[in-house]
């Protein structure tokens, strides 16, 4: 009996059924993250104070919107100011360049990680320029791609590619000698090293890494989105303060947390998934 | 058949202070060691028999002398002069001289090596394990799994093919490193303090195990161990190393029959005088200090 087939019988779930299984578990790990009796002992009061503060005059209404006004102008948003054309336009700058920061930087952290050669010839590059802060990246990158979405995706993809570059280069460099002796007697080539040994003691920090890349791809997100272009949710906010309109603020904050905590819960559930021998510990 | 002829190694290192300074891990030892034969390197801890067994492996280049596994060179020697040391490094610029190849999996010479604190892959399951060993050797696909299943059974594993590494015991895991390195079938198999991290009860049960093992597959073994009394109950031939820098102290034969009990008169006889050699070493060396 080979290994597949024993999965399948295991588990005895394939194609879509798999997939809504997969779903299913996803879904509830995420809410169960956030959802708790103690959680709520919490998260309750603070909504009813954050409702009755403002409508009973104690901070003044005009600045802080109750949580009521704030979902009714989340609906309004969503039927009159077309929130999911800015929404989507936003995940697909995000999504762009974190794809691109993820299969360059990985890449070659793994390569620096792995060799000396490599290590000496490139991480001095990278050493040089990941101190200048990304948004310092914004005038020039205005002046040399213009306003719009290259310049928004190379923007985000500045922001996640550090983290993840050093993060993957520290992890596969950190890599204990012992597992690779143990690979090289047995006849292990460099390759099969890279693909069975490092990446998989590495697995940890590029995971951290990616995490990290997320959260710094966002705030580059937003920034560009500030800065040029007349779509996404960093515009909506941008247009909200022009018109004094704090309801869409607080929307647009909302829907960037909600963004931000669901990436991270995917984060979270590739990690469970593909690091199922850490559990253990 | 090993032979290692004139093998040193040299270690530089900086001292407290910041002086540079060197440590002799290895002086000199040549050693001859025949198929089939059980061999044990004792020594006190860090006297450098482990760093000589690495050097056997060839995960380590000797500082001078060479390693001839089966008429094969295991490493070049590392250079001596600023020339030589230049073309070296021009010449392994790219990859390390202990890498084997850049894609193709193919071991150097037929051994395999067992590590002080196991060194199996935790994210790999005991079957997983195995079957990367094997699949280094080459071994056609099909033949793998059945392979892999035979030896764990052998080491009494069967029943945690899918159990990770850190849900075995320490025991275990010690038995999963056994059938990794049996599972490819090797002529010889070097120990590295194998059974230092068990409990007692444990190490006796697997010190039998290995011998069962060994008479069964007539392996060449190299075993490190710096107790006295697994030395001289498991091996054919003991070689004494002498505290830093490492050098044959002495060389015991064992010519006690198999199998052997514990208790056995001669090999009392043989603990005793290892035992006599080691207190007269230092008891020279406290005259040397006072």
């Amino acid at each position: 009996m080979s290994e597949p087939n024993g999965r399948q019988s295991d588990y005895g779930a394939r194609g879509w059924n798999l997939i809504y299984r997969e779903l299913a578990a996803f879904s509830k790990g995420a809410v169960l993250s956030v959802i708790s009796i103690e959680f709520a002992t919490v998260l309750v009061p603070l909504l009813i104070l954050w409702e009755v503060l403002p409508r009973t005059g104690v901070v003044p209404p005009t600045l802080v919107p109750t949580p009521s006004s704030v979902i009714v102008t989340f609906w309004q948003m969503l039927v009159e100011h077309g929130l999911v054309y800015h929404l989507c336009r936003s995940l697909t700058v995000f999504f762009s360049g974190f794809f691109i920061a993820f299969v360059t930087a990985f890449p070659i952290g793994v390569l620096m990680g792995w060799n000396m050669f490599f290590r000496k010839h490139s991480l001095p590059l990278f050493q040089i320029l990941a101190p200048v802060p990304p948004p310092a990246w914004v005038p020039i990158t205005i002046v040399a791609l213009g306003v719009g979405l290259p310049m928004q995706v190379f923007l985000v993809f500045l922001g996640a590619f550090y983290p993840i570059l050093f993060n993957t280069y520290q992890g596969v460099k950190d890599t204990d000698p012992r597992y690779l002796a143990s690979a090289r007697v047995f006849g292990a080539s460099e390759f099969t090293l890279i693909r069975h040994v490092y990446i998989w003691h590495a697995l940890g920090s590029v995971i951290m890494g990616t995490k990290i890349g997320i959260a710094i791809g966002l705030v580059m997100l937003i920034i560009s989105e500030m800065y040029g272009g007349r779509t996404g949710i960093g515009f909506l906010l941008v247009e909200s303060k022009e018109y004094f309109n704090i309801d869409r603020m607080v929307v647009c904050m909302v829907i960037l947390g909600f963004i931000g905590w669901f990436l991270i819960e995917i984060m979270k559930y590739i990690e469970l998934k593909l690091a199922v021998w850490r559990i253990g510990r | 058949m090993i032979e290692a002829r004139r093998i040193s190694k040299f270690f530089s290192i900086i001292n407290d202070d910041g002086t540079a300074g060197g440590i002799t891990a290895v002086l000199s030892v040549s050693l001859r060691i025949e198929d089939g034969r059980f061999v044990s390197l004792l020594g006190p801890t860090g006297c450098g028999k482990s760093t000589f067994l690495e050097i056997l492996a060839g995960l380590q280049a000797p500082s001078d002398g060479e390693v001839v596994i089966d008429g094969q060179r295991v490493l070049e020697p590392l250079p001596s002069t600023r020339q030589e040391m230049e073309d070296y490094r021009r010449r392994y610029r790219f990859l390390s001289p202990i890498a084997n190849s850049l894609f193709r999996d193919r071991p150097k010479h037929d051994i395999a090596m067992i590590f002080q604190d196991y060194a199996v892959f935790p994210w790999m399951t005991t079957l997983q394990n195995v079957l990367f060993c094997i699949k280094l050797r080459g071994v056609p696909k099909a033949d793998r799994d059945l392979m892999a299943r035979k030896y764990l059974h052998l080491v009494g594993l069967s029943g945690s093919e899918h159990k990770y590494p850190s849900q075995l015991s320490g025991g275990m895991r010690q038995r999963l490193a056994l059938a990794r390195a049996l599972s490819v079938e090797p002529k010889i198999i070097l120990m590295d303090e194998p059974f230092a991290a068990v409990d007692a009860h444990t190490r006796e049960g697997l010190q039998e195990d290995l011998l069962q093992l060994w008479e069964r597959t007539g392996k060449t073994i190299v075993l490190v161990t710096h107790d006295v009394d697994e030395a001289a109950y498991l091996s054919d031939e003991i070689v004494v190393f002498s505290p830093l820098p490492g050098t044959v102290r002495n060389r015991i034969e064992v010519d006690v029959p198999r199998p052997r009990r514990r208790t056995h008169p001669a090999l009392r006889t043989i603990r005793e005088r290892i035992q006599s050699i080691y207190r007269y070493d230092s008891d020279q060396m406290a005259e040397c200090i006072i």
